[in-house]
């Protein structure tokens, strides 16, 4: 399993990062679902896995549960990238959210790089309850790919 | 608006959980900062928020402060979320007015930085406190707790649990899907470290379920679905046929006496083998016996008859030829005809042609036929036969008609059989010659048939000496039309009829059966490929003089002769001119002299698949020919049909009947055989003579729901398992007769040609007394059990039946025990062992079995010879550790007992076989943690077993020397002297890892509950939820759960008890405030939702064109509030507006 | 079946208006919905007719369209009435129609739909203009129809049409029970009518018109239409891209926007009784107001602007059948229907899905399958899952 390790940062992940990708600290939010990825994040935190702490995790019972409002709300609230995570397809608690919530993504991406939210700003992924090591991954490789993206627009202004 | 009029007032709580937080979060700081948090009014931090004093602290915060909403900063809400909830509700604060941001798992545990892990720290309380604002008070709803536990799997984990919840006066259904309880630790022999004997403490418990009153036992039975909530689940579930009624069976064992099927045992692993009706072990629970089965064995599918094949060879193994002929006489009337003609579709179908060659079922059929005394062949006396009014006309002698008459007649009808010629016995008489099937044969077995009562009237033709109205008139209120197919085609080409020396087949063939003279002589031509025209060929060699050429238009490929017929025309001398079809035929003064032939080539397929001949130009040749006999196929003859217009003749001349009763146009008339097949089989003819038997006694017994009774059979008959009882889960032991070595079939002796052609006796012989037992032998037993109903007849208390189906039913509980154990892994897969390829490496399971007073060897430890024979003790053995276990390849885990039973088995072969046996015991660390586990590893060290640090890398073997047999070799590294060692030993065990059930997916799915990624069911929490799972009020205990010994077994057993007794002891369960609620002031009616809920939770309220949730069927998930854009459907706790506030918590700027 | 009608004394207008009173008068109909004048203003709105007198102010090919009758169907159907209505309606409005009943707000049983190939509309402001030459407004009227109907045309004299019309890729009727095939037709001497259901078969056969058939014209100047339309909405669709392809120009672009809600409300597909832009969900405590200013500094008020176009268009997505309501109805003029008409009819593609096409055809966010999209998940959308 990877352990990362991160450069002690100079300035507040806030307003007006610079765009050198080193110094850029994204920030992002992570919707998972109670059952498999929260579960998960609890693993990663019970084996000491660590990973960056740019992403805060905001739990719902389901991925199912996710209305796109939120990842809107989340992008103009200043978001740099917003992850949507849950149960394996056919493991989900509540039997097929897990479905519903792929539609509802495939929406958003269809819809928000129109507004140059670029559609790897938005992600979603499937980590089971037993997939600690998979969720610290997944946390520092999402990092990793919004650093390469740079900060969003929305991040830089007020749309709110 | 806001949520509440009240002035928020929040409590901020930082926990240290020791260093766990304070380690990486500066928690004062955080605790200060919080502080500066819009309304709120205190922050702390605290070593241990969830201790004691740490919950009363939020407690005298709510009573100074006058809080109302409340945000701890500390682990996970998943562990300690309804700690704080309850703190709350006990401080007189709603519980939903409480949030929680963790701290420890999302931050310190998992975050370098002090700095950053302090900032996150900061982020997530902002968050909780933003979140709480917007937090609304929910009241969580009761609901009754149905008293009664489902446990689920009958093996020591539980039964302990049964008995504890039994005990404690609470019905407990324990469903079990093997036919006995007891599960892997009745397997074992004795048990660590105390060394008493598994069967000892196991069947005591056992015993003890069964006598249990408030214990329902569900065995050989599944749950195949689970419905409902904690304290309110109901459960289907599906029982398994025994084929043993339960209630009558009182387990003595007649029965597996006399069965003729073995089987290997799944309870022995495979090293002895039970019958196809027995149980698992003699102490089983239910000691009901049980019958494997699995779908109909091929061969009796395929019988046109309908006859149990399978049933019949393996009576004929056990040399029971009077109940073998029994079996098949209830089928067909003529076994000896059928042992010497039949066609044999079921050897086609034979599994055993698929590894080598099919069983001579034919031959055997005969031999049991030859076999059988007389008194296998009852007459029933009058009396004996309930006689019935109702007279019976069959009108046709032959198979079809006399197999019908047979079994009408048995059925208590008076039958009267009307045949136009003077023999009885039809095709079988007049078509199939003597040297195939001697006439004593067939007269004795119709002489069998008619002595049953049945009148035979010869000379009399249908249309000509009667007809139909006149049997009517005689009070006939049946006919079975059977008249045949004896009119051949014809040649079509000039002189066919005038000029002599022309016979068509079944007229020869008559001449020649009937030992009527025939004009045939000379040069012989036959024309055909069928049998019939081999018949004629054979017939014809077999007359003094003639020299037979048998002409066919396409090559032997395609002939429709069987082989062995064409065999023999070739060994007899004949000549087979193929590709030649005659198109003159020239006479001399009415006498044919010459056949002009032409020469064929193959061309393309016809409808048929059989390559179409055409004709090649000018190659006309001519042969000389005295005798030319047509053979190239019949039809039935013209009936006397007259005055019943019912009665409805195809193109071909036969009869049209409803093809599931066999009833003609005209009611009461029913036809078969090849008047309305074609010329067919003997076995096709009997299988349509019992089944118009069957339809007409109907006919007669309820003349008024007949024809709908024919429709219902004719939908069935379209229904997949209509060939009898089929079903791919009725076998309950995993194991199937193991795949056979190669055995030469049986074959008869042939006379030989030159005396065949003298006359006409029967040229195939019986097999001998030996063949006939090896080939009864070579039966694989498809279908498990025979159906040879030998257990029938033998049980006192007519528990069989055959006939049992399985059994669907609902039980309703409160809460449900998972305890589904485990499997242990198969090495084979681990070729470097040479398990499965050298006899004496065993798995620990076998072993156990090996040294089990009730296994197979009655607990000698004993090694195998190549035949897998138990011959003589070993002299040496290696116990290789860590088998699958602690290896990435297979499993990571450590499978936590191996070391032990390993330990065990080192004592055992001391103690069975001697001191002076050498034990090598080869392990990677000695896990010996348990309670006097270490003094037995000091114990088995001191009896001398040598132990070796290291895994061993393969086994290979040795070839035996100066008489010594031959050796396994241990090849392993010893990591203590760090130098490769090889140990030859007779006896390898694998100590094989433990894992998860391989269905545990499946009721994994049942019950909503995920399995880790070893494969092994996920508890709550791995420390202080052991035994709970995600899906509330279902329970964990055993090695569903994780590998674990006995005694961890039985602990968690009792606790997942525990855990059922509480919850039906409070007689309620809260309901979730959190599910979801449709605003109907909002809701447009749109019914997305209802579309998208999982649970159907929602109802479209038609007068006030609203959807509304029903919250007992709800569960939460949010389907429906993400799905609905007015947000009238909103999921409480989960509201938009709260999600907002936590988004915009965690964003905003620090 | 192709029927015709004869063209009374040169007026299209009145030609119809006899055609909708026979259905009264033989009770073809017990109503029709057909746009008409209220007083002698010159605007139109659908109005439900039962007596035919009241027929002559109906004005059934008007460049006016200030009501998308849409939603006002659904009011008539939602509930059984028990009486048939013929609808009269543009080819936008029976899209906004179907897709209303597919979220179960309105029915089709009772009511019969005339679909015509599109008059088009203009703008507000160009409409008042247009309206304000000469005081009658008839003769307007028909050389309106005598023009948008002859050949693709995308202003008529001095009046460019409305930008959705210009973009409009379907603008001849589909599901109507009856479609009036008007482009390419010689209207002066016919109307013809295409009977496209039963219930179509049934009123024209109620009405006893003679045979007719499609003005051969009418197939070539379709294709050309879709293809100048075709090239229209690329047009449109660059153009929006450059003033909207960051969340910073989006702002700009709404910067005029003051949250009056007019596009929801004329929005035909907007189906909520109630918009969640109006419920507690939006509102803010006055903390939150400020911590939003501190974290840019500023923060405009009324918020959620931008937050509430986005999540219009997540709402309607896949269903906005683009006629340009919410353009017209925009008191700061925001091209609203050009910036929704290309995003939303790029964005359903994803679900090979068109608003209005079949009604059987299930709303993309109604369903879904177990494998599908399956490459929109995982990091980098490489390890797929």
């Amino acid at each position: 399993m990877t352990q990362t390790v991160m450069e002690p940062e100079q300035e507040s992940p806030s307003n007006t990062p610079s765009l050198n990708a080193d110094a850029f600290e994204p920030v992002a939010v992570a919707f998972v679902c109670n059952w498999c990825t929260y579960t998960a994040a609890d693993l990663a935190g019970t084996s000491r896995l660590t990973y960056p702490d740019n992403v805060r995790l905001v739990r719902v019972m389901c991925t199912g549960m996710v209305d796109p409002q939120y990842v809107i709300k989340a992008f103009l609230e200043g978001a740099d990238a917003v992850l949507v995570s849950g149960c394996h397809p056919g493991d989900c608690h509540y039997i097929n959210g897990n479905y519903k919530a792929r539609r509802r993504i495939k929406l958003l991406k269809q819809i928000l790089p129109r507004f140059g939210i670029d559609a790897e700003r938005l992600r979603l992924t499937w980590i089971g309850a037993s997939d600690g090591i998979e969720f610290a991954k997944t946390m520092t490789r999402f990092v990793e790919e919004i650093k390469g993206l740079g900060p969003c627009q929305a991040r830089l202004q007020p749309v709110i | 608006m806001i949520p509440d009029t009240m002035p928020l007032r929040i409590g901020v709580y930082i926990c240290h959980c020791g260093v766990n937080i304070a380690g990486k979060v500066d928690v004062e700081d955080v605790s200060e900062w919080a502080g500066s948090l819009p309304h709120v009014v205190i922050s702390r931090d605290y070593k241990f928020m969830c201790s004691e004093p740490g919950q009363a602290m939020i407690e005298t915060d709510v009573e100074e402060y006058g809080l109302n909403r409340v945000v701890v900063a500390s682990c996970s809400p998943r562990l300690h979320g309804k700690t704080f909830m309850e703190t709350c509700r006990r401080a007189g604060i709603n519980p939903y007015y409480f949030n929680m941001a963790s701290v420890r798992e999302q931050v310190s545990w998992v975050t370098k930085d002090r700095d950053r892990a302090t900032r996150k720290a900061r982020r997530l309380v902002a968050a909780a406190v933003s979140r709480v604002t917007c937090h609304q008070p929910l009241t969580t709803g009761l609901s009754e707790v149905y008293p009664d536990v489902a446990v689920i799997g009958g093996g020591i984990a539980g039964m302990q649990a049964a008995i504890d919840i039994g005990n404690a006066g609470l019905t407990v259904h324990l469903i079990e899907k093997d036919s006995t309880i007891g599960g892997h630790m009745l397997q074992f022999d004795k048990t660590f470290p105390t060394l008493d004997c598994a069967a000892c403490i196991g069947t005591p418990k056992m015993v003890e379920v069964a006598q249990n009153s408030n214990i329902e036992l569900h065995t050989f039975s599944r749950v195949t679905e689970v419905t409902g909530f904690i304290g309110n689940y109901t459960l289907n579930i599906t029982e398994k046929p025994r084929y043993v009624n339960a209630d009558l069976c009182t387990g003595c064992g007649d029965c597996a006496t006399v069965c003729p099927v073995s089987i290997p045992s799944a309870w022995d692993m495979g090293l002895s083998d039970r019958k196809a009706i027995g149980r698992s072990f003699p102490q089983a629970i239910p000691i009901t016996f049980q019958i494997e089965k699995t779908q109909t064995a091929p061969c009796t599918r395929t019988c046109p008859a309908g006859i149990n094949v399978q049933g019949y060879v393996q009576l004929a193994k056990q040399e029971k030829y009077d109940e073998a002929l029994a079996l098949i006489m209830e089928k067909a009337p003529f076994p000896g005809v059928l042992g010497r003609v039949c066609p044999h579709p079921c050897e086609t179908a034979c599994a055993r042609g698929e590894t080598d060659r099919p069983v001579a079922i034919r031959l055997l059929k005969r031999y049991i036929a030859d076999m059988a005394g007389p008194g296998a062949r009852p007459i029933p006396d009058r009396g004996d036969l309930e006689e019935k009014e109702e007279k019976i006309a069959v009108i046709g002698a032959g198979p079809a008609g006399l197999t019908a008459a047979y079994f009408l007649r048995r059925k208590g009808y008076p039958v009267t059989v009307f045949e136009a010629s003077g023999r009885a016995g039809g095709m079988l008489r007049t078509g199939i010659p003597a040297y195939r099937l001697p006439r004593e044969i067939l007269d004795q077995e119709i002489q069998y048939i008619l002595d049953h009562g049945i009148d035979l009237v010869l000379h009399t033709c249908l249309g000509k000496e009667m007809d139909l109205p006149g049997l009517k008139q005689q009070g006939f209120c049946a006919v079975y039309l059977a008249t045949g197919a004896h009119r051949s085609m014809k040649l079509g080409l000039e002189g066919e009829d005038t000029l002599s020396g022309v016979m068509d087949a079944t007229h020869f063939l008559k001449q020649i059966n009937l030992g009527e003279d025939t004009p045939c002589h000379g040069n012989v031509l036959v024309v055909g490929g069928g049998n019939v025209a081999m018949d004629a060929a054979r017939c014809a060699r077999r007359i003094p003089g003639c020299e037979v050429t048998l002409v066919y238009r396409r090559t032997r490929q395609e002939m429709p002769a069987y082989a062995d017929e064409i065999q023999g025309a070739l060994q007899e001398g004949i000549t087979i001119l193929e590709l030649a079809n005659p198109v003159k035929l020239e006479g001399d003064q009415g006498k044919i002299t010459r056949v002009v032939c032409v020469k064929n080539e193959l061309g393309p397929p016809d409808d048929s698949g059989r390559r179409r001949p055409v004709p090649v130009e000018g190659s006309e040749f001519t042969l000389p020919c005295d005798t030319l006999i047509p053979a190239i196929g019949q039809y039935p003859d013209d009936l006397g049909m007259d005055g019943l217009p019912g009665i409805e003749i195809t193109g071909k001349n036969r009869a049209k009947v409803n093809e599931v009763t066999f009833q003609t146009g005209e009611p009461g008339v029913f036809a078969g055989g090849d008047l309305v097949l074609g010329p067919a089989t003997v076995v096709q003819a009997i299988g349509q003579g019992r089944a118009a038997a069957r339809h007409i006694h109907e006919f007669i017994e309820h003349p008024d729901r007949f024809e709908s009774r024919a429709d219902e059979e004719m939908a069935d008959s379209e229904s997949p398992d209509s060939t009898g009882p089929v079903s791919e889960d009725r076998s309950s032991s995993g194991l199937t007769p193991e795949p056979p070595g190669s055995v030469p079939r049986a074959e008869p002796v042939w006379m030989d040609p030159d005396r065949r052609i003298q006359g006409f006796d029967e040229v195939e012989s019986c097999l001998t007394p030996d063949q006939a037992l090896a080939e009864a032998g070579r039966c694989l037993n498809c279908g498990i059990c025979c159906e040879c109903k030998a257990c029938v007849a033998v049980c006192e208390r007519d528990a069989i039946d055959h006939d049992m189906t399985a059994r669907q039913y609902q039980i309703k509980v409160g809460s449900i025990i998972l305890a589904t154990g485990y499997d242990t892994l198969d090495p084979s897969a681990m070729t470097r062992f040479g398990y499965g390829r050298y006899p004496n490496v065993y798995t620990a399971l076998e072993f156990e079995r090996l040294s089990n007073a009730t296994g197979p060897t009655g607990g000698q430890i004993l090694l195998r010879d190549h035949d897998r024979q138990f011959t003589k003790e070993p002299k040496s053995v290696a116990i290789v550790h860590c088998v699958g276990s602690r290896d990435v390849n297979f499993h990571e885990y450590c499978s936590r007992v191996c070391c032990m039973y390993a330990l065990k088995y080192t004592h055992l072969i001391k103690e069975k076989v001697g001191h002076d046996t050498k034990v090598y015991d080869f392990y990677i660390d000695m896990r010996c943690f348990g309670k006097g586990y270490e003094e037995f590893y000091n114990r088995c060290q001191q009896e001398g077993t040598i132990f070796i640090r290291g895994k061993v890398a393969q086994i290979t073997h040795q070839p035996g020397f100066d008489g010594d047999s031959e050796k396994l070799v241990a090849v392993a590294e010893d990591t203590l002297m760090g130098e490769v060692i090889e140990v030859p030993v007779d006896m390898v065990v694998l100590c094989t890892a433990i894992q998860a059930r391989q269905d545990a997916g499946e009721i994994g799915r049942v019950l909503g509950l995920n399995q880790g990624s070893d494969g092994f069911f996920l508890e709550e929490h791995p420390k202080l939820g052991p035994v709970n799972t995600a899906t509330e009020g279902v329970f964990l205990s055993g090695c569903c759960q994780k590998p674990m010994d006995i005694p961890d077994t039985v602990s968690q057993a009792s606790g997942a008890a525990a855990k059922s007794l509480s919850l039906a002891a409070r007689g309620q369960v809260e309901i979730s405030p959190t599910v979801a609620s449709i605003d109907p002031d909002i809701c447009a009616g749109c019914q997305l939702c209802l579309n998208l809920c999982p649970y159907g939770a929602i109802e479209f309220d038609e007068d006030r064109q609203v959807s509304v949730v029903n919250e007992a069927v709800c569960k939460g998930c949010g389907s429906c509030s993400s799905a609905c854009p007015s947000g009238a459907a909103v999921s409480r706790h989960f509201t938009r507006k709260q999600m907002f506030a936590e988004i915009s918590g965690v964003l905003a700027d620090l | 079946m192709i029927a015709s009608i004869q063209t009374k004394d040169h007026s299209i207008t009145r030609t119809l208006q006899d055609f909708f009173s026979g259905m009264l008068k033989t009770g073809a109909a017990d109503a029709v919905l057909v746009p008409s004048r209220m007083s002698d203003s010159p605007y139109v709105k659908p109005c439900l007719i039962t007596s035919y007198d009241r027929l002559d102010r109906t004005v059934p090919l008007s460049p006016g369209f200030f009501v998308n009758a849409g939603p006002m169907m659904s009011r008539l159907t939602r509930t059984r009435a028990g009486s048939t209505i013929v609808a009269w309606l543009r080819p936008c409005e029976i899209r906004a129609f179907v897709e209303l009943t597919k979220l179960r707000q309105g029915a089709r049983e009772e009511v019969i739909i005339i679909g015509m190939d599109c008059p088009m509309a203009l703008s507000r402001k160009d409409y008042d203009d247009w309206a304000g030459q000469g005081n009658e407004m008839s003769d307007d009227v028909e050389k309106w129809i005598q023009t948008v109907y002859q050949k693709p045309v995308t202003r008529v004299d001095a009046w460019p049409v409305s930008r959705a019309c210009q973009v409009c890729d379907t603008p001849y009727p589909v599901n109507a029970d009856v479609s009036v095939m008007l482009l390419g037709g010689d209207l002066d001497r016919e109307i013809t009518l295409r009977a496209d259901t039963e219930k179509g078969e049934k009123l024209l056969a109620e009405m006893d018109l003679s045979e007719g058939q499609e003005p051969e014209r009418r197939k070539a100047l379709l294709a050309d239409l879709e293809k100048d339309r075709t090239e229209a909405f690329q047009a449109m669709d660059e153009e929006m891209l450059t003033q909207t392809g960051s969340i910073e120009s989006l702002n700009r672009f709404f910067s005029a926007c003051v949250n009056c809600y007019n596009c929801r409300s004329v929005c035909p597909v907007c189906y909520c009784k109630e918009c969640v832009f109006n419920t507690d969900a939006v509102v803010y405590a006055p903390t939150q107001y400020l911590s939003w200013a501190d974290k840019w500094g500023q923060v405009s008020m009324p918020n959620d602007t931008v937050f509430f176009h986005l999540t219009r268009l997540a709402h309607i997505g896949c269903t906005c059948v683009g006629c340009g309501q919410c353009t017209l109805a925009c008191p700061s003029h925001i091209p609203v229907s050009d910036l929704f008409i290309s995003v939303t009819r790029n964005a359903r593609k994803a679900f090979d899905y068109v608003p209005g096409r079949d009604d059987a055809e299930p709303l993309p966010l109604s369903v879904f399958q177990e494998s599908e999209f399956t490459d929109i998940v995982g990091m980098g959308n490489k390890e797929a899952t």
